[in-house]
């Protein structure tokens, strides 16, 4: 399908900009795009279907997932990651798939698939920003009375939609992020050139992979942070993502960000936490991204 | 050519009524700029408060607030979103989008977002977890809860207490820095077994916010959340002092508490442990087993304290004569064990224990006096052939023996020929407790007459008295089922030193006693008077031993008079209180005495006035000096000869032991010896035989050839 026969879709209120490419376009591409994943990797697609089925056991899993070498190894070198602290214990898929939980293992099932595993597929930093936004969510998740396994998930999948950006605008995206001065600017430069921030984009293929819909709808409410909106009424997950990105945003050369912490998180988390935070993030966030690169 | 262009308009017509009558609401949407609504099912229009007339062509957003990336063109979609009411309400629903082909439309049905059974559930499961947490959280145990992998999710006040650390400080994988280094293994490797669904345990140190250490006893059971993957709710209790108390009593039960050295339970841990560790490889361990000489002295004239003054030194010196890796215990008593590695030969074993023997025989201050401790070591190497500590413990024990029997205050290596010695004695030794509990005829009892010797005017024939014989001496034999027949002088010695010879003495006397019974059943007035049965020292020792001669007794139903005990004299010098004692408790009862071996020993006359004693048995030695080949060259006898006066003038009469020529009874007669026995009348017979043999001489004819010569 080419830009110019799709549908436009005015509703988000956003306006199509640029030259050449517009924002719904981009999305229905992106999306359209990622049906045609198993194809390319029939094992991380099959393992994303049935990460779905809460009846199936981590060993049926690991199973299917024996089949393909790279998200064995993958896997395997997550559960092993500082993160987990079972450094080097884990020898058999199966623990390894029952250390990491299955929505871990259908995040890195899903990277696979859709290619983003490749360093030189990805927009430079994209992967320790994503690992830094991951550790910190999992570190912050029980202020926020989340489960650690999801705010860990969620913070790897939030930056997903730079990713996709990245595939679909090899030439363009990579200047536009390295040009941007802070997150707002970010924003306001991706819905200028593809009409939807990347975040949309994130929550787009969170749906597209049939996520839990809550999830995409935690992730959605990102974008129009950056431009200062106020806390209230943002959900806890909302907020627990928010704090995480704006550690990893410190930790990368972004920030702070123009809300405070305490602000952002609804009281739940200030300075001094993110500057506890924001010294043990970056060991833990290393060891992950070498775990999840090839 | 798609699917739709073949139906016919009746079909066209059903599927309309069906989205008609639908229960949830339907809405087909146009592709636009904005989108707009193209039609709205009657159940739609229920719930937005509009007919179809007034929505249809409203923008989708006036009607529907749905997330932007719902409307795709390739694919079918799904997400929240909210119905706007005519009067402002908004009803949540889930929303799925199908796109139409073509390109230009899409269905929508949006079903009410009614709370979901899963999140019913989900909050009761929130619920039981808010009761569990408050439980974990009040109690004193301190406890904490992963939820997923090492990573904990919460900790109680216990445990933050237990550490000192605020909960952030520990929460995530951040405890793992409590965890003492040296134990950060089995923790990891314990969460990893709770990890795969066995609940697991281990002791570990955690590291508290001031520096200070605790054993807690760690136990991690495993949980699971779908999705997550899983955790583990552990608690960790602090169990440092009753590790230090545990430790302070397992180190007792492994220590001597006099001197602080390692005892015999610790020593063989050590032993079996060196076994093991050489794995049939020689281990190049040298055993050395050392006793104190005469220190039963020092106790008894210095005093206990003295006693263990000088055990605490030897301990000590042991200790600096040897490396740290060697270990010296106290096996007990006077008896210290020192293990030394890396000792190759026989030579350097000799080296190592001439010099530690040296250091430990210097002489020390005990209170204000000088003492020279002695002592007697035995060295045993560990070779290929040693299997358990029993063995290279028993090798050196032998050799330890040996050095005591060599002269005292020396060494004594085991060599290969001692130990197959002292392993034949063990073997023999075991034989003979077997023999001693079994019921087989391999222990038996022979009965040697004692013969009345007769006077210048009595009734006699061939120099000996008539009448019935007034002592049959019970002497008890081995006939093993291998060796044969074992000396007396080899088993006595043997029962002796292993507390057999109380059993065997028992087993004699028995045998005797029934004896006895028989033969006045079967002799009459022909039956000897009196059974002499050999009394051991050591039996003498035995505080239930007139009980049970006593006993015996009255078991066959004899009178005390029928018994005659013989003890050496050596029994008399050992313990002479003690020995005085029983006799005189046997002799009220009716028991006869009589000292064997009369002669030999060092028996002090004047303490010899004192005993309760009846006969006094004159040593075959001095009997082989009176007549025959071995006579004194002027066949005086005088030993003899001064036995018998001296009896005389105590009162007590005296039995020849070992005549075997009619010579020396004729001599024994002349000094006016009481009673003899020899092989010249008879020697050892079952007592079946000596019925025989007593009948034989009641009838004239059945004395021997040497017998009848004696005239």
């Amino acid at each position: 399908m080419s830009a110019a026969q799709a549908p436009a879709t005015d509703h988000t209120g956003t306006d199509a900009a640029g030259d050449g490419l517009s924002g719904p376009v981009v999305l229905e591409e992106l999306l359209a795009s990622l049906d045609d994943l198993p194809a390319q990797r029939p094992v991380a697609a099959r393992m994303v279907q049935l990460t779905h089925d809460e009846g199936i056991s981590a060993a049926d899993l690991a199973g299917v997932a024996a089949a393909d070498a790279t998200v064995t190894a993958r896997i395997l070198r997550l559960a092993n990651s500082a993160y987990y602290g079972l450094s080097g214990r884990v020898r058999t898929l199966t623990f390894a798939v029952t250390v990491v939980g299955f929505t871990t293992v259908r995040t890195i099932a899903l990277s696979a698939a859709a290619g983003v595993d490749d360093p030189r597929a990805v927009p430079d930093g994209f992967w320790e920003r994503s690992a830094s936004t991951a550790v910190a969510a999992g570190e912050l998740a029980r202020r926020f009375r989340l489960t650690s396994p999801d705010a860990f998930c969620l913070g790897l999948l939030t930056g997903i939609g730079q990713a996709l950006l990245h595939r679909a605008d090899p030439d363009a995206y990579g200047p536009l992020l390295a040009g941007a001065a802070d997150r707002a600017a970010l924003v306001a430069a991706e819905r200028a050139r593809y009409g939807v921030s990347h975040v949309a984009v994130s929550a787009a293929a969170l749906t597209a992979w049939s996520f839990p819909t809550d999830m995409a709808a935690a992730i959605r409410p990102l974008d129009t942070w950056p431009l200062g909106q106020p806390a209230d009424g943002v959900d806890a997950t909302t907020r627990c993502l928010l704090v995480a990105r704006e550690v990893a945003d410190r930790l990368t050369g972004w920030g702070p960000g123009p809300l405070e912490v305490s602000h952002m998180s609804g009281g739940r988390v200030d300075e001094v936490d993110v500057a506890t935070l924001a010294r043990r993030v970056p060991a833990l966030a290393a060891d992950l991204v070498r775990a999840v690169q090839s | 050519m798609t699917r739709e262009d073949h139906l016919d308009p009746g079909v066209r017509q059903a599927l309309l009524h069906a989205a008609e009558v639908a229960g949830d609401a339907v809405l087909v949407v146009r592709a636009g700029a904005p989108s707009t609504v193209a039609w709205v099912n009657p159940r739609a229009e229920e719930v937005l408060g509009a007919a179809n007339d007034t929505v249809a062509g409203a923008p989708l957003g006036r009607v529907l607030d749905t997330p932007a990336d719902l409307l795709t063109t390739t694919r079918g979609t799904s997400g929240r979103g909210s119905l706007r009411g005519a009067d402002g309400t908004r009803t949540a629903v889930d929303v799925t989008s199908h796109p139409v082909p073509g390109g230009a439309l899409w269905v929508l049905t949006a079903v009410p977002a009614q709370r979901r059974r899963p999140e019913a559930e989900a909050e009761a499961v929130q619920a039981v977890e808010r009761r569990f947490t408050a439980l974990a959280e009040r109690t004193p145990v301190p406890t904490v809860l992963s939820d997923v992998g090492l990573r904990l999710a919460h900790v109680n006040d216990a445990f933050t207490r237990l550490v000192g650390l605020p909960a952030e400080a520990v929460l995530g994988t951040a405890w793992l820095d409590l965890v003492h280094r040296e134990d950060l293994d089995v923790v990891t490797g314990c969460a990893r077994t709770a990890l795969e669904g066995t609940a697991a345990e281990t002791f570990a140190r955690l590291l508290t916010a001031d520096g200070a250490e605790r054993w807690v006893h760690l136990r991690l059971a495993p949980t699971t959340t779908p999705r997550h993957g899983s955790g583990f709710v552990g608690t960790a209790e602090d169990v440092t002092e009753r590790r230090a108390f545990e430790r302070q009593l397992a180190y007792q039960a492994r220590h001597d508490p006099l001197t602080g050295l390692p005892n015999r339970a610790a020593l063989f841990e050590h032993l079996q442990r060196a076994l093991l560790g050489a794995r049939g490889a020689s281990p190049d361990l040298a055993v050395l087993f050392l006793d104190l000489d005469n220190f039963k002295l020092v106790n008894d004239s210095l005093g206990h304290h003295a006693g263990d003054a000088l055990l605490v030194d030897v301990g000590r010196r042991l200790r600096a004569a040897v490396r740290d890796q060697d270990v010296v215990t106290r096996m007990g008593g006077d008896e210290f064990v020192v293990v030394c590695h890396g000792v190759g030969d026989d030579e350097e074993a000799a080296h190592l224990a001439a010099r530690v023997l040296e250091v430990c025989t210097q002489p020390t201050l005990i209170g204000s006096l000088q003492v020279h401790p002695s002592a007697s070591m035995g060295v045993a190497r560990v070779d290929q052939g040693t299997t358990s500590a029993q063995d290279v413990l028993r090798d050196a024990d032998i050799a330890m023996y040996r050095a005591k029997a060599l002269g005292k205050n020396r060494f004594a290596l085991c060599d290969a020929a001692t130990r197959d010695t002292a392993r034949d004695e063990l073997r023999l030794l075991a034989d003979l407790r077997a023999a001693l509990e079994g019921t087989s005829p391999e222990l038996h009892v022979v009965y040697q007459p004692v013969v009345a010797l007769a006077g210048p005017g009595d009734d006699s024939r061939d120099g000996v008295a008539a009448g019935p014989l007034p002592v049959v001496e019970a002497l008890a034999r081995w006939t093993h089922p291998r060796r044969g027949t074992v000396p007396p002088d080899v088993f006595v010695p043997l029962a002796e030193n292993h507390q057999l010879v109380g059993r065997l003495g028992e087993t004699v006397l028995d045998a005797a006693c029934a004896q006895l019974v028989e033969w006045r059943a079967a002799l009459g007035s022909l039956a000897p008077q009196r059974v002499a049965v050999n009394v051991s020292p050591h039996q003498l020792g035995d505080p239930g031993f007139v009980d049970m001669v006593t006993g015996t007794l009255a078991r066959h139903g004899l009178e005390a008079a029928a018994l005659c005990l013989e003890v050496t004299e050596s029994a008399l010098v050992a313990d002479p209180a003690t020995t005085r004692q029983v006799l005189h408790a046997l002799r009220s009862a009716g028991v006869a005495v009589a000292i064997d071996d009369f002669g030999v020993g060092y028996s002090s006359l004047a303490h010899l006035r004192r005993l309760p004693v009846d006969h006094l048995k004159i040593d075959r030695s001095f009997v082989t000096e009176l007549a025959g080949p071995q006579a004194d060259t002027d066949g005086s006898g005088a030993l003899a000869g001064a036995v018998v006066s001296l009896a005389r003038a105590l009162g007590l009469s005296t039995v020849a032991e070992g005549v075997e020529h009619p010579e020396q009874a004729r001599a024994l007669q002349e000094l006016g010896c009481t009673y003899a026995q020899g092989w010249l009348w008879a020697r050892g017979m079952a007592g079946a035989d000596l019925t025989d043999w007593v009948r034989g001489r009641a009838g004239g004819g059945a004395a021997t050839a040497d017998t009848r010569s004696l005239s």
